[in-house]
């Protein structure tokens, strides 16, 4: 036990943070603070290789597995019997039409677009190449170049603006998502009715951009309703 | 002798992070095939973790239902301030401790004994490691299995126990000291 000395706060300021070297988590301020003393420290770099040697003995102990089919199951039943007892609170959430169940997987990668993105930056961005931001990041759901040929607007919500938020709000709007949101957390909506007149768009627009939570709305230029 | 961390640990981390977070927004819309999806990989990370702690399968599974069921109930409310891992496993964490100390009138709160006496015959490295981690105090034992078994950073193991990054470094330093004594072995044969 005479590795660790409390007087050098380099070496102890570089010790404590060895496990996460070891996992390859650390965060990339602290490792660029401690690499200068890891280079000349034989005690932190015996540590080092000790740590690395417990992660991997312990990632490749693995226990007996328990079969999960037979917990699902159960937990299933729990959310069907929940379902049949609707809350009072639920039903005031959700006295509104219900979303495609597929459009708020869009909205959860947006909360952690919108997180790393300067919302401003990228808007100026879509503005000068439309073809970029359009560009489908995610495929798994519509795409732009299937898009129906009615009226599309893009937006954009404010970062703290939660996933049932933005679900609130479409519904409200009686719109839905058809595509986004793509890298800079733009998202293509348009009107839930089949054939949405002229007025109906801009009333949704107008909705839009009374919401306060909402950052910017444009119609899509080519899908404007005729 | 030191090695840089690899780069391509991160690119993996972040597909599987988008992945995850597009399954809680399937399920906020109670999307329940999503909802098969997301249990089916958290059932498996869970168990691993949680047998660490316990070796009563029956505590394990009503942890595990009670976190997902937790999960589609406030799958709405998550604002991907952190990573989905990071939140489920903050609630099953929580989760854990309350049952674990209520059992622990029954059991040890760190019984982490393996789970059948055929387990011992698998191997040798595996026994000498299960019972010095079985040592641990539960917090210790927890940031440890957080940081090696689940691959948390130090910030996301203090949002997981709720504490102090600093609490969460001295927990793990004095895991590493114990395990030291108990383990002479892990630093190699120049250690006394
Ligand atoms: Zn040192």
């Amino acid at each position: 036990m005479t590795s660790f000395r409390h007087t050098n706060d380099a070496h102890r300021d570089c010790w404590e943070l060895l496990p996460w070297v070891a996992n390859e988590r650390i965060d990339p301020r602290d490792l660029r603070r401690i690499e200068p003393h890891l280079h000349s420290c034989t005690a932190c770099q015996a540590e080092l290789v000790a740590q690395s040697r417990l992660r991997q003995l312990i990632r490749a102990d693995e226990p007996v597995v328990i079969a999960p089919q037979a917990s699902l199951q159960k937990l299933l039943q729990r959310l069907a019997a929940e379902q049949t007892h609707i809350t009072p609170s639920a039903t005031q959430r959700g006295g509104e039409r219900r979303m495609p169940a597929s459009a708020p997987r869009w909205l959860a990668v947006a909360a952690a677009m919108q997180a790393i993105v300067i919302v401003a930056l990228l808007w100026a961005l879509w503005l000068q190449s439309q073809a970029l931001l359009t560009a489908p990041r995610y495929t798994t759901l519509t795409s732009p170049a299937s898009l129906p040929p009615h009226p599309a607007v893009h937006v954009v919500f404010r970062n703290e603006v939660t996933i049932g938020e933005i679900t609130s709000i479409l519904r409200n709007l009686d719109a839905r998502i058809v595509a986004g949101p793509n890298i800079g957390g733009v998202y293509t909506i348009q009107s839930a009715k089949s054939e949405p007149t002229a007025s109906q768009i801009a009333s949704l627009l107008a909705g839009l951009r009374q919401d306060e939570r909402v950052l910017l709305s444009e119609p899509v230029e080519g899908t404007a309703a005729r | 002798m030191v090695s840089a961390p690899p780069s391509t640990s991160n690119a993996v981390t972040n597909v599987s992070d988008e992945h995850e977070l597009e399954l809680i927004a399937a399920i906020a819309a109670q999307d329940r095939t999503a909802f098969k999806e997301l249990y089916l990989i958290y059932h498996r990370r869970l168990a691993r973790f949680l047998m660490r702690m316990t070796s009563r399968h029956e505590l394990i599974e009503e942890v595990i239902n009670d976190t997902l069921w937790t999960v589609w109930q406030k799958a709405g409310e998550f604002r991907g301030a952190s990573r989905v891992s990071t939140w489920i496993v903050g609630i099953a964490y929580r989760r854990a401790l309350k049952s674990l100390r209520h059992a622990s009138s029954h059991t040890s709160l760190g019984d982490g004994e393996p789970a059948s006496a055929d387990e011992y015959s698998r191997d040798e490295e595996r026994q000498w490691i299960e019972r010095a981690l079985s040592e641990l105090p539960f917090e210790q034992r927890c940031a440890l299995e957080l940081c090696y078994l689940l691959g948390h950073s130090c910030e996301e193991i203090a949002e997981i126990m709720n504490c102090p990054v600093n609490t969460v470094k001295t927990r793990m330093f004095h895991a590493r000291e114990k395990l030291r004594r108990l383990l002479p072995r892990l630093a190699g044969a120049s250690e006394p």
